[in-house]
């Protein structure tokens, strides 16, 4: 069991790599407390929390490898990705109110922040990275599969915590807008990823 | 209207004398380590560069003007810089290219830049992400880290204006039309650096690669870059070419801002953050103010909002030069803003002219060096 909680802790450096600018970007455009931002912290967790233990429970059923394969991968990163830049684009409102369709946007995104926080986390978390390797292997031939996962999830999202305290800084104006071209910049990053990794598959 | 006040030694030949000898000394004890057996072209480049930098800080201390003389220090000095570190690759090398085996051998020199992309792989997986010597050799990591680390807490953000010895290139651009193309360019534009620091930072830790310098970085068009042996990299090349072209001379030029520096460099956005820890500062007075908006127009940094510098003002001195009522002035934290004038104004620029002799000197010397040698 507290070996789960230790491969969590040594990966989740890969962890805030590479999911760490999408649930940053997200808790940065939205102006709200630490206390709130703590919240879509959560919702993004829960959304990893959810495809892990997925995965585990699946590897635990099958007793071998759950192969994600590179195709799926793809396009969970590009899906992703996408929910970045639609998310970007909901969050600026001078620009949305001027078109009828991101007016859409702009109404549907406003209020569902949470939602979109969970679903960046579940579908970012679609993924061959050293953690979710980890994880299967930790998990395999366990008696208590579910203690392992949770302490091994409890290890993998140590490095997030601090990401909500960003709420605390005064200036929340400015920090929205940089959390903009953060998620902008995010979006093209996995579009890019999610591309190469479809032409290589 | 108020009237400009001047500097205690402006136009006065005694007093500029007094404040300028010191960094003479200075000067001539930081070049001159670089003449031991030197030839005919090393050492008329040497005497070059040291009136040249004598004669520049001459005009600033002198005329009381910062900005006009600092330009023209900083252009010269990059530009030289750039043929002398081209020249010495070539030396070194036989190309200002770099193969796979440079990259394994760990022989490419250590850019500031770089540094924005080292901080997290190095606090949190032990690694250092960039294929040079820690402390051999031109531009070591430990020793580019002291330096821009040194820099940093003395003047923050002012290392982009005084030290950045690729800061010059769209500082010259946005020079050259003295009225710009592209009005009203939107001082929102300088969070983008910002998030460019955040995303490529954590992007750099998860691919285990500088992520900034191997795909966006505009200065690899004039330093040293991958050599052409695949598609990958023939991208890269051509990305280096234009975000070169449009964000350091194109953009510059119709905009005359420090479009490169002011909304795409993640160092100059890490630096932003050192400004609020050191002591140095452009303030307005606001009881002076007159509210022209002069200032906000001539930043090139896209800094002043409102007649205030804010966190991303690199004290080139452009405001303070252009303010009709001196009440924009350099300023040291937890003094009064209307006093000690002079004071403040020579404390910046001490350090941050030895700065800039120290990281350019040398490569003023070397670029001057290669041009003497190629016509005699």
């Amino acid at each position: 069991m507290i070996e789960s909680l230790l491969i969590g802790l040594s990966t989740s450096a890969s962890c805030i790599a590479s999911c760490g600018n999408i649930i940053l970007s997200i808790i940065m455009t939205e102006k709200k407390t630490v206390v709130k931002s703590f919240l879509l912290l959560g919702c993004f967790m829960i959304g990893r929390l959810l495809i892990y233990s997925t995965i585990a429970v699946t590897t635990s059923a099958v007793g071998s490898n759950v192969s994600i394969t590179p195709k799926f991968t793809a396009i969970s990163l590009i899906a992703v990705s996408l929910l970045m830049l639609t998310y970007c684009i909901g969050k600026t409102k001078q620009f949305c109110l001027n078109h009828s369709f991101t007016r859409k946007i702009y109404k549907s995104c406003n209020g569902q922040s949470n939602l979109i926080a969970f679903a960046a986390g579940a579908l970012s978390s679609i993924n061959i990275c050293p953690p979710i390797i980890s994880l299967i292997a930790s998990t395999i031939g366990t008696i208590n599969i579910f203690g392992s996962f949770l302490l091994f999830f409890i290890g993998s999202s140590v490095f997030f915590l601090p990401m909500p305290l960003i709420g605390a800084i005064k200036n929340t104006g400015a920090v929205v807008k940089i959390g903009r071209c953060a998620a902008l910049l995010a979006s093209v990053i996995f579009l890019i990823k999610g591309t190469m990794i479809m032409i290589n598959s | 209207m108020d009237k400009k006040p001047t500097y205690w030694s402006t136009g006065k030949i005694g007093k500029s004398l007094l404040l300028f000898m010191p960094m003479l000394l200075m000067i001539l004890l930081m070049l001159t380590g670089s003449a031991k057996a030197a030839d005919g072209a090393t050492l008329t480049a040497l005497l070059l560069t040291i009136m040249f930098f004598a004669a520049i800080f001459w005009m600033i201390i002198y005329t009381g003007k910062t900005d006009k003389w600092r330009a023209i220090a900083f252009i010269v000095s990059v530009l030289l810089f750039c043929i002398s570190f081209i020249n010495n690759l070539i030396a070194e090398r036989g190309s200002m290219t770099f193969s796979n085996a440079e990259e394994l051998g760990c022989n490419i020199p250590l850019c500031h830049i770089v540094t924005t992309m080292m901080i997290i792989p190095a606090a949190v997986k032990q690694t250092i992400l960039f294929p040079g010597s820690l402390v051999e050799g031109f531009a070591s990591i430990s020793a580019m880290f002291i330096i821009v680390l040194t820099f940093s807490i003395i003047l923050g953000r002012g290392f982009c204006s005084w030290g950045c010895f690729y800061g010059g290139w769209d500082d010259g651009a946005s020079r050259i039309l003295k009225k710009p193309v592209i009005k009203n360019v939107n001082n929102n534009c300088k969070r983008f650096s910002f998030a460019m620091l955040i995303i490529m930072a954590l992007w750099s830790a998860e691919v285990a690669e500088p992520t900034y310098c191997s795909w966006l970085c505009p200065f690899k068009a004039v330093t040293e870059n991958e050599r052409i042996v695949d598609t990958i990299s023939l991208i890269k090349n051509i990305i280096f070419t234009i975000t070169f072209a449009t964000l350091v001379i194109i953009l510059p030029l119709l905009t005359t801002k420090r479009i490169q520096c002011a909304t795409f460099c993640p160092m100059g956005a890490l630096l932003s953050l050192f400004n609020k820890i050191n002591i140095f500062q452009v303030k307005n007075n606001t009881n002076k103010c007159i509210g022209c908006g002069k200032c906000d127009k001539a930043c090139p940094m896209l800094a002043i909002e409102k007649h205030c510098p804010t966190l991303t003002c690199s004290k080139c001195g452009k405001c303070v030069d252009i303010c009709p009522t001196g009440s924009m002035r350099f300023h040291i934290k937890g003094t009064p803003t209307d006093k000690h004038a002079t004071i403040a104004r020579t404390l910046l620029i001490y350090p941050a002219y030895i700065f800039l002799v120290t990281l350019c000197g040398g490569s003023v010397i070397g670029g001057l060096t290669f041009i003497f040698k190629l016509f005699i």
